[in-house]
């Protein structure tokens, strides 16, 4: 696990507060391209604040600290910005949006990305063709993609959706936050599949998640354990074998 | 006073083509002399001011003349539906032959008592708008669709309003027994006016009328609408409104679900933007047995615009097995605008389903947020949203009426319509 590329993500100790409460606080962590990094912790450790921070999203100060994304200071860009630069983030309850097809928002959010890359906008045959092909990946059938995003799905077929625009937009970073709760075992080896299909040495991930279940199926290069706001152990994927078996409070005291 | 200002234009009326219409103008002048103007003071009317669409419409001083018609180029403001259009301009039927459309001066007596009787009808749902409009009428557009007749071509009603005064137009329908329809009603404007359209609707026995009214006045007209309906048993009106024009827009939808399996169906939209004052009425009669209303209204409510959406269900006894739902959800998108809704239900029958509800928000951060961090912009992002919003109207446009040729000629928003319609 020696390192010899530039970090692909460098989070120096944040701070983040919401409202007038400390959420994070002193929070580091370094993710190279290709490296996959699973986030355990109790509830309320912060887990999902730093997702919701990395990607953008309002209702959170940043108090102090630093983010930097390929070189860029992420913090100071606006959520589509950051997805355009190749930032993910996967919901932990993916938004239901009536009245906006599933596959009109992909291909509007596609060719924002490719515009944004001075390329030229995907032809629907083309678009088509490779939506078809990655819905097939996640087992998802047609008439999801004619849908309203996530407009009735179930859960699992929610989170297939965000495993789906991820394979769709072919991020260079992504958070999955929780993308496991709520999944029996079949639909976690769908997106478990949808995920270790999208490893390809370069692109990198962070796993947000509470159980080691979903690390059996997409396997870690480091796994951290977040406590009070802070990364308070940091291991290999051994490490959330041994959280399972002891829970937190062995392992991090009471929080 | 301002009775007697209407009073007073409509003796500069002329009404020499339609004398046999006498009566029905006299009685609703009286009626209006009797009631007299509704004022602000009333529940109907609490956040509309009449009195400046008054002094427009019915001026103290001469008439100014009108403007010649021939010399606005009103075919430049029509939409492309592909269907046969009328034009009507200040209540008179302009140009489009069709077999269906007649000004009232060319019907056969045969139809005078009918045309006169609905022109009069204040005893089914009062309506001070229909009346000020039946005192100001010199003529008036029939639309005659009878039974046994089928597929016919839809028909597109464009009616403009030219004058800077004193103009009433009044449409009245009629769907034969078992007759199915559909109708586009346009109401346009150049210039600054204000318009007294009234359109009776009376759907008969079996009827199934699909109706569209675009409501598209220029941003300085005053228009006052109103729609009266009757409905038959077995009978249906489907209906959307959308209402896209105009600086300051009221209008009355009155429904009678008259007898047995009446139903109505109404899908309406609201945009307001500017200064913009829309002022929705609606009040729906269930009379007869196993009659069906469902209504749902939506507002978008930008910058300093106010929205009024005031609703009213009533099931009067006998009504049994009435079935209701009426929904108002409006989007505030600015702080100063305004929305105001009121949906209500009166109920005097047991066994009936009936339901209402109201919803005023800003559009959904979560959905928002979302959609940006999948790289779309805040501004598109807002766009789709919005448009997800008046697709769920714009989707019961009938078929044959492709939502984005019809939306992208209103004067308004072109881009959004357009983007609204065509995005899915």
């Amino acid at each position: 696990m020696t390192r010899n590329t530039e970090p692909l993500l460098e989070v120096a100790d944040l701070h983040v507060s919401v409202g007038d409460k400390p959420i994070l606080q002193g929070l580091s962590l370094s993710v190279a391209a290709g490296e996959v990094h699973g986030i355990m912790g109790p509830n309320g450790s912060g887990k999902s604040t730093l997702a919701h921070v990395l990607a953008g999203r309002e209702g959170y100060t940043v108090t102090a600290g630093s983010v930097r994304f390929r070189g860029l200071d992420l913090l100071a860009m606006a959520p589509e910005e950051r997805s355009r630069a190749g930032v993910f983030l996967g919901f932990q309850y993916p938004v239901e949006i009536p009245g906006v097809n599933n596959v009109y928002l992909l291909r509007a959010a596609l060719n924002a990305q490719r515009k944004h890359r001075g390329e030229p906008e995907m032809d629907s045959v083309q678009f088509m063709r490779l939506a078809r092909e990655r819905a097939r990946l996640m087992q998802m059938g047609e008439q999801f993609m004619s849908r309203g995003v996530n407009e009735g799905f179930s859960g699992g077929e929610k989170k297939r959706n965000e495993i789906f625009q991820m394979a769709m937009l072919e991020p260079q970073f992504a958070v999955l936050d929780e993308t496991d709760s709520g999944l029996d075992i079949d639909a976690l080896k769908v997106v478990a599949g949808g995920v270790n299909s999208l490893r390809d040495g370069r692109r990198s991930f962070i796993l947000v998640t509470h159980y080691q279940r979903l690390l059996d199926y997409i396997e870690p290069d480091f796994v951290h354990v977040l406590a009070g706001g802070r990364i308070v152990r940091t291991g290999d994927k051994s490490l959330a074998t041994e959280l399972e078996s002891q829970g937190y409070d062995a392992l991090v005291g009471s929080t | 006073m301002s009775v007697e200002l209407i009073g007073n234009a409509a003796r500069r009326v002329s009404t020499a083509a339609v004398a046999w219409l006498e009566p029905a103008r006299q009685a609703a002048l009286l009626t209006l002399r009797e009631s007299g103007l509704p004022t602000t003071a009333s529940e109907e009317w609490r956040y509309t001011d009449l009195g400046p669409a008054i002094a427009r419409l019915a001026p103290a001083g001469e008439l100014r003349p009108a403007l010649d018609v021939a010399a606005t180029a009103w075919p430049d403001l029509l939409l492309e539906t592909g269907w046969p259009v009328c034009l009507i301009v200040d209540g008179s039927l302009q140009s489009g032959a069709d077999s269906r459309v007649r000004q009232f001066s060319a019907v056969q007596e045969q139809d005078r008592a009918f045309l006169a009787g609905a022109v009069a009808d204040s005893r089914s749902q009062p309506s001070a708008l229909a009346d000020l409009n039946a005192a100001l009428l010199g003529d008036g557009t029939f639309v005659d669709l009878p039974a046994g007749v089928t597929d016919a071509a839809p028909l597109y009603l464009a009616c403009a309003t030219s004058t800077a005064a004193a103009t009433a137009s009044r449409i009245v329908i009629r769907c034969g027994r078992q007759r199915r329809a559909t109708l586009l009603l346009h109401f346009l404007s150049a210039s600054a006016c204000a318009s007294s359209t009234v359109v009776d609707i009376h759907c008969e026995a079996g009827a199934e009328l699909s109706l569209v009214v675009l409501q598209d006045q220029s941003d300085d007209a005053i228009h006052l609408g109103c729609e009266r309906v009757s409905v038959a048993a077995g009978a249906s009106l489907d209906m959307v409104m959308l209402d896209a024009g105009a600086g300051l827009a009221r209008n009355d939808l009155l429904v009678t679900l008259a007898d047995a399996g009446a139903r109505l169906r109404l899908a309406s939209l609201m945009v307001g933007d500017g200064a913009r004052h829309v002022d929705q009425y609606c009040r729906i009669e269930h009379r007869g047995t196993s009659t069906s209303s469902q209504v749902t209204v939506r507002g978008i409510a930008d910058e300093g615009s106010r929205l009024v959406f005031n609703g009213k269900v009533i099931v009067h006894p006998g009504a049994k097995g009435a079935d209701a739902a009426m929904r108002n959800q409006n989007l505030l998108l600015s702080a100063a605008a305004e929305v105001d809704t009121r949906p209500e239900l009166e109920i005097n029958e047991n066994e009936v389903r009936c339901s209402h509800g109201a919803t005023t928000g800003q559009l959904d951060q979560n959905a928002l947020f979302y959609l940006r961090s999948r790289g779309i912009a805040d501004t598109a992002a807002r766009r789709m949203l919005l448009g997800a919003f008046a697709r769920e109207i714009l989707a019961r446009l009938p078929a044959g009426l492709s939502a984005s040729g019809l939306l992208a000629g209103i004067g308004r928003h072109r881009d959004l319509w357009r983007d609204w319609a065509g995005a899915s």
